[in-house]
């Protein structure tokens, strides 16, 4: 009886993995949200990219006081029932952390195929679209990238500056530029 | 409703933690009622005499291999939010060493142990004042062996990774790989004398 028992649960585990195989990559239900970055997002938004919604998780005091333009104010509380299209396009972000992913994953639960976080949240909106400073153009395509990232802060009202020298790529040298400027 | 609910915001920390103590008190419970709470048993997995634990275990990881591939596939579980220990080659090569020793010596695990221990088994009890002790002198040893304890890592690395094929053809390979184990140990115990007492 034991025998017997244990040749029908291999029976049944030995089935489970060959359908397995046949299945492939579970990857495929895995979330693997897409990302955006601001000044792509910033396009999408001039463009008037059909069926866009971008969508501000923090609290709504924050979100008073800024927020991207054309997004709304849904909690993470309220994402899982907020209805949006399946062909609808939703960009999500936040004020740091995990949040956005979380409703991402929601979302893309949901159905819904087109969620994109917003890379590098709110600050990343703030510091390449509200007040870009970008490098001196020694190329032309560093010339077209700025010519670029000028016209979308002007477009939003941002106020883009040219930075002579070469821009800090670690937090330790920007705070040694601050302390330079404070000097 | 997806898994893991924790990281998904389901659930918060009490409730979690309420569902952590009924698992806790479900897998001691399996693991006594499959015998593994008895030494002798488990020491039987080196005389070959009784490869229960194997059996216990393999069919644990076959179970779980099996349940995430497909919880996963069907879209209930993300994947990408459970939590893989990482890799460290050397140092976790050398603590299954110091694990392997001190379950020879002992004939019992830390989970057994614990299992022996709340059986009412003395050794048990013994083993769970080492584990304790061994806990200890890790800490305070710890600063002087942190250049070994954090060499060779490698990441958070999954066994399709390292096979370098997808998940579904890695469970198979797991499941064939378990159920030749099982049907080759049912050989070895009949041979070697399933249950028989290991001479003291």
């Amino acid at each position: 009886m034991g025998l017997n028992r244990n040749r029908k649960l291999a029976a049944v585990a030995g089935s489970l993995a060959i359908l397995a195989a046949l299945a492939g990559d579970g990857r495929s239900q895995s979330i693997d949200l897409g990302r955006v970055d601001a000044l792509t997002l910033a396009e999408w938004i001039r463009d008037r990219r059909p069926g866009l919604h971008v969508i501000d998780l923090r609290a709504r005091p924050e979100f008073e006081q800024f927020h991207i333009p054309t997004a709304g104010a849904v909690s993470l509380d309220e994402i899982a029932a907020t209805s949006f299209e399946s062909h609808e396009t939703v960009v999500l972000y936040a004020d740091g952390g995990d949040v956005a992913a979380r409703a991402g994953v929601l979302l893309r639960r949901r159905g819904l195929d087109q969620v994109y976080l917003l890379t590098g949240d709110l600050y990343a909106w703030l510091d390449q679209v509200m007040n870009p400073r970008m490098p001196v153009a020694t190329s032309p395509g560093q010339q077209q990238a700025n010519a670029r990232q000028r016209e979308l802060s002007q477009y939003f009202g941002g106020q883009p500056s040219v930075f002579s020298g070469s821009l800090p790529t670690s937090a330790e040298q920007a705070i040694k530029r601050l302390r330079r400027r404070t000097c | 409703m997806s898994v893991p609910f924790f990281e998904l915001g389901a659930i918060g920390d009490p409730r979690t933690l309420s569902v952590a103590l009924l698992i806790g008190i479900a897998f001691g419970w399996f693991l006594e009622r499959g015998g593994l709470g008895n030494a002798r048993k488990l020491a039987g997995q080196f005389y070959l005499n009784d490869l229960t634990v194997f059996k216990v275990m393999f069919s644990a990881i076959v179970t779980a291999a099996l349940g995430v591939f497909w919880l996963s596939r069907f879209g209930w579980l993300d994947l990408s939010r459970i939590v893989m220990p990482p890799t460290y080659l050397a140092p976790q090569a050398a603590g299954g060493i110091v694990f392997g020793i001190g379950f020879l010596i002992g004939g019992l695990c830390p989970g057994t142990s614990c299992v022996a221990a709340a059986s009412g088994r003395l050794d048990g009890i013994a083993l769970i004042c080492g584990m304790l002790v061994g806990v200890l002198a890790f800490g305070e040893l710890l600063p002087l062996i942190a250049g070994f304890y954090n060499s060779t890592p490698r990441g958070e690395l999954s066994l399709d990774q390292v096979l370098n094929l997808s998940r579904g053809v890695t469970v198979f390979l797991l499941v064939a790989v378990a159920l030749a184990g099982f049907a080759a140990a049912e050989r070895i115990e009949e041979r070697f004398g399933h249950g028989a007492e290991p001479q003291s």
